[in-house]
């Protein structure tokens, strides 16, 4: 299968002053196209710079990356937003919904930048929240207000799905029906979506078909999972 | 430490919390210039009329020494003198046009005067047998004249010339101007002086000697007397016989000099006498007559015993009660034609209301720049403690105590105050207070006027800080009220929207853009509120210096364009005969009017002095309706007339005196010319306005109705007379051009633009403090949603786009709402913090409307630009991280 995801050399610096971090040290890596990925690794590990370089949102210091067969490397900012826009999808450990706008809203959103978007109401159904459509989000639960976020992130149709610690800020019931949730865009019911989850938690590993390990701004391991289980099978 | 904290953060925040200072110090510097140069007017100005002796009553009539003994003898009347004023003229080198010189002089049996006392700044006192005359100051500084210079003074064609004595000041020419059209006193232009009687031009009071019927009669008789004595003498008799027996046939008086009166008849009778001749000749005719009996004082001054209330000082208890008695009991002395109080002394009154314009301008523009610092606090407040949230939590976190992290942040707003208080004190009371109370020594002729420190200031300098400090408590008590975990973590804004609004709401059916800014309006309703006031605030500002000189330039066309319908106004002389007055109609015209001094009986059933102008100018002094629309008054005043204006007695009546005499049209006045003993009814026929004299008029042939005389005092004309000069008419005292006066005013008002500078920066600088802060605000409140918004694909542009559009709105509303509201306080201004003298109202220009439309929706997109960019420069890494 071709790579979906593929990052060659890639370095990124941040600088405060004349301090100089290392957050990632010439990375190379690549993933395949519908696999559920785990990134792992403790905190200030580089597991986030990781996903946000995978997802337009910084630009690597050196390096090149490569996603869904585009060179973003060098993009604008508007080239960033309008690969982010048609490619990606983000979830974050916080939702980051805008709490002026209704569920059906927020996902809604998507229709302003997104010509091939799927129906809203049927990326909420997807979610079930068929029923919370006309809430405001300062109505719903932690776990509703991510499956929100959620819904909006798979309304895009993306290539890539991008979850920054999805399930940190919620109790291990809803964080299964999460990660169930994430699960499922990797099927092909569901267009063979590749979903990169980054997280400290060990256990959701053992869902995943590939488990990266990273360490002080550098991949240490990746491993293959070859009979990942169930989310239903894991002892949370 | 916290103390170190304070100084560095507000060094980090330098431009809010510049701003905040930069109002506070606006508004005590403002409060503080006006206290200090208007408690100086008022100050110095109480001291000059106690020191000086200001009239507390001027008596009017032919004041001969036994009605003086009269009114000396009035119980409650502590001094009383006798003068004369008369207008004169003075050619100045260089001026092109004679200057007016009101000419006054003394009773010449005073050896010291004691009421209206000289204050001397160079030269001598005064002295009545001194041979000179004392100058105005303030017209002395302006055409560089010193003590021994030699000043002329034309009255009535006759030349007085005196070295002057002296340079003074006298306190009931504090503020006096050339005439009733003239509103600033412009000492370049007009000038007064003082003299002894025993200076009045003898030539003028022999002619006028001259002038009289018996010794008209005399002069056309006096070739026949001689001829009379030649026929004698040629039958013989003695010289001395002839005349003895012509002058005893003629019955002439026995002690008349016939012989020389008759000798000096011809010199008199072509125009050849020299002074000598006229008094050899009226002596010889009147053996009796002296100079001295034939002075005339026409006002005497008085001083009612005890102290008068001044403009600060209230007066002795129960002054006003004496000076009423006192009036009254000067009134009913025989000679005495009308008595009036420093009510009617325009000097005073304007003066005074000066002083009550300072109170209301202090007051005002105190409020409104302690207002914008307030709206600077509170939008700077609200984002600085939200920028220190972190380092709040830190604070109690570590032990701070609730009240002692408080008073560290309430103390960011009390030392941006007090240093702002101080530097404004200091600069308004060390700076501008001085160039304010120069222009008003400039303009108000008081002895030493300087500046005051008002100990109000110390009481405005603790309220502002105090509202300061207060604002600022409540912009960040929220934040200091939560425990340290809750202001540990980073605050999300808590957004709480019914399910209504977005199933099924007016806003569920807007696009994305619309929706969202209603809904964030919606719950940040305070600061949108503040940014609303804010622009408001900056637009009325604007509407209000434009819109002051837009409601001047009507004023201008009112008084000046709309009202007289003549070039120039010639005020006649008070004895200017038949004769004259019939070359002057046939030269000019004749459109008259004529002033007359009134007393008239208030709604309570007070005596009041007024003025009545019987108009007779055929359309050329027109009066004004409601609308200042003009009209001829012998059309009455369109809508605002019962009956007709011709009616025996009706009066018009300007609407403000109307008011302030508690009657309304249709009612009947009663009145008493001064001088009269008669009172008439007159029935208020129509209701009028006038921009600066609040006072009656009638038709002539009203007035002729009620039995009374008209005699104008003023002929108005279209003539060219600007080569004339009022010497050169007989009969004329002065001439007014209308186009002069106009321009005098004009250049007067060209300092105005000194202060609509200032206004527009402050409205640049208020608008762009209150925006910026309110951008600003609104950034940080969503640069967390702008973030995901980036995250999610939306381009920078668009964003920008969906965060600019509310600050538009924000602007427009508030700008509609700034506009009438700038009328209105402009209205405010020019109706109720001027004399009760004047009508004045706002007349604000569409290009004024248009220019603050304009300017404040510049800077709403200069500050949507500056901003804007910082959307661009959102880090979503780490926004969305502080969101966690």
């Amino acid at each position: 299968m071709a790579n979906k995801v593929s990052l060659k050399g890639v370095s990124k610096i941040y600088k405060t002053g004349s301090t100089e971090f290392k957050a990632l040290d010439n990375v190379d890596l690549d993933i395949e196209a519908g696999k559920f990925v785990v990134i792992l690794g403790p905190s200030g590990a580089g597991k986030s710079t990781l996903l946000n370089l995978i997802g337009g949102m910084d630009t690597p210091t050196a390096g090149q990356v490569i996603v869904n067969g585009e060179d973003i490397t060098h993009f604008s900012d508007n080239q960033l937003s309008d690969f982010r826009a048609r490619s990606i999808g983000f979830i974050f450990q916080f939702y980051n919904i805008l709490p002026s706008l209704t569920v059906r809203e927020n996902v809604e959103l998507i229709n302003e930048i997104v010509k091939d978007h799927r129906d809203a109401a049927e990326a909420i159904a997807d979610v079930g929240l068929a029923e919370h459509m006309n809430k405001f989000p300062n109505q719903l639960s932690g776990g509703e207000q991510q499956r929100v976020s959620i819904a909006r992130a798979i309304a895009k149709n993306p290539a890539l799905l991008l979850c920054d610690e999805p399930t940190g800020a919620l109790d291990s019931t809803t964080g299964v029906m999460i990660l169930k949730i994430l699960k499922k865009q990797c099927s092909e019911e569901r267009g063979n979506n590749t979903v990169i989850v980054v997280t400290h938690n060990a256990l959701i590993a053992d869902i995943a078909d590939v488990v990266i390990r990273v360490k002080n701004g550098r991949i240490v391991k990746v491993e293959e999972n070859t009979k990942p289980l169930d989310v239903e099978e894991v002892q949370w | 430490m916290l103390f170190k904290k304070t100084l560095r953060e507000i060094r980090e925040h330098f431009g809010q919390f510049f701003a905040i200072f930069a109002m506070v110090a606006l508004a005590s510097m403002i409060y503080m210039i006006v206290t200090a140069y208007s408690g100086g007017m008022k100050n110095n100005c109480d001291q000059f009329y106690k020191e000086n002796n200001l009239p507390d009553l001027w008596a009017y009539g032919e004041i001969d020494a036994e009605i003086l003994k009269n009114i000396q003898n009035t119980p409650g009347v502590a001094g009383a003198e006798r003068i004369l004023t008369v207008r004169g003229s003075t050619k100045i080198d260089g001026e092109e046009d004679e200057i007016p010189i009101d000419i006054t002089f003394t009773d010449p049996d005073v050896d010291t005067l004691t009421v209206n006392t000289f204050h001397v700044t160079a030269g001598s006192d005064y002295d009545a047998n001194a041979d000179g005359l004392w100058l105005s100051r303030m017209f002395a500084e302006n055409h560089n004249i010193k003590v021994g210079d030699d000043f002329t003074v034309t009255y009535e064609g006759y030349d007085i010339t005196k070295p002057v004595l002296g340079i003074i000041s006298v306190p009931d020419s504090v503020y006096k101007t050339a005439d009733e059209n003239t509103i600033f006193q412009d000492a370049s232009k007009y000038g007064w002086i003082y003299l002894s009687m025993n200076s009045f031009p003898e030539e003028y009071i022999y002619d006028e000697a001259i002038k009289t019927d018996a010794v008209q009669d005399f002069l056309e008789g006096a070739a026949d007397l001689e001829d009379s004595v030649s026929q004698l003498t040629e039958t013989g008799l003695t010289e001395a016989e002839a005349w003895k027996q012509v002058k005893a046939a003629a019955e002439i008086d026995e002690k008349t000099d016939l012989q020389r009166a008759v000798q000096l008849s011809s010199k008199i009778m072509d125009k050849s006498a020299a002074l000598s001749d006229k008094a050899d000749f009226i002596r010889a005719f009147d053996s009796e007559f002296s100079l001295q009996d034939a002075y005339v004082f026409s006002t005497c001054i008085i001083d009612v015993d005890g102290l008068a209330p001044g403009i600060l000082e209230k007066g002795d208890k129960g002054f006003s009660a004496k000076l009423s008695d006192t009036k009254k009991a000067v009134s009913i002395i025989d000679g005495v034609d009308a008595v009036t109080d420093r009510e009617s002394c325009y000097s005073f009154v304007a003066y005074k209301s000066e002083c009550e314009e300072g109170d209301t301008y202090s007051v005002m523009f105190t409020g409104i720049f302690v207002f914008i610092a307030i709206l600077a606090v509170i939008t700077t407040m609200n984002r600085f403690v939200k920028q220190q949230r972190i380092q709040i939590g830190t604070l109690k976190a570590l032990g701070f105590r609730k009240k002692r992290v408080i008073r560290h942040y309430l103390s960011f707003g009390f030392y941006v105050s007090i240093i702002g208080v101080i530097v404004g004190d200091l600069i308004g009371y060390f700076v501008l207070a001085d160039v304010l109370v120069k222009m008003e020594a400039d303009t108000y002729d008081v002895p030493g006027l300087s500046k005051y420190f008002d100990y109000t200031n110390f009481i405005a300098a603790a309220v502002i800080i105090l509202c300061i400090v207060i604002v600022a408590y409540l912009s960040c008590s929220k934040i200091l009220n939560e425990s340290a975990a809750q202001t540990l973590r980073l605050e999300v804004p808590r957004i709480k929207m019914k399910n209504r609004d977005g199933g099924s709401g007016l806003t569920s059916r807007f696009g994305f853009s619309t929706k969202w800014n209603l809904r964030d309006i919606k719950r940040s309703k305070a600061r949108t509120a503040m940014g609303i006031v804010g622009i408001m605030g900056a637009t009325l500002i604007i509407v209000l210096a434009y819109g002051m000189m837009d409601s001047f330039d009507r004023y201008i066309q009112w008084n000046f364009d709309d009202i007289p319908h003549y070039q120039y106004s010639m005020s006649l002389s008070k004895n200017i005969t038949e004769k004259e007055l019939a070359a002057l109609y046939d030269a000019y015209g004749d459109a008259t009017t004529e002033t007359v001094v009134i007393t008239y009986k208030n709604a309570k059933g007070e005596l009041v002095d007024a003025t009545v102008t019987v108009n007779d100018s055929h359309g050329m002094l027109r009066v004004s309706d409601n609308n200042i629309q003009t009209h001829d008054i012998e059309d009455g005043i369109p809508g605002s007339t019962v009956g007709n204006v011709d009616d025996d007695g009706a009066i018009i009546v300007t609407g403000k005196l109307l008011k302030k005499m508690g009657m309304k049209l249709g009612d009947t006045v009663e009145w008493q010319p001064a001088g009269s003993d008669a009172w008439y009814s007159s029935k208020i026929a129509a209701q009028g306005r006038h921009p600066q004299m609040q006072q009656f008029s009638m038709t002539r042939k009203a007035y002729e109705g009620l039995g009374l005389r008209y005699e104008p005092d003023t002929v108005f004309t279209d003539a060219d007379l600007s080569d004339t000069s009022a010497g050169d008419l007989d009969g004329v005292e002065s001439i007014a051009s209308v186009e002069t006066l106009k321009k005098q005013l004009q250049d007067m008002l060209q300092t105005f633009n000194v202060m609509i500078s200032m206004f527009i920066i402050l409205a640049g600088l208020l608008g762009l403090v209150i925006i910026y802060n309110m951008g600003i605000l609104s950034m940080s409140e969503k640069t967390y949603q702008f973030a995901t918004l980036k995250v999610l694909g939306f381009r920078v542009r668009r964003i920008r786009r969906i965060y600019e559009i509310q600050n538009i709105w924000i602007a427009v509303v508030g700008i509609i709402l700034g506009l009438p509201a700038g009328f209105y306080f402009t209205d405010y201004i020019f109706k109720y913090s001027i004399g009760d003298n004047y009508d004045f109202f706002a007349t604000v220009d569409l290009s004024t409307y248009l220019i603050a439309i304009g300017f404040m929706f510049g800077v709403t997109l200069l500050t949507n630009w500056i901003l804007g960019r910082k959307i661009k420069t959102i880090d979503m890494v780490t926004a969305l991280k502080a969101n966690e």
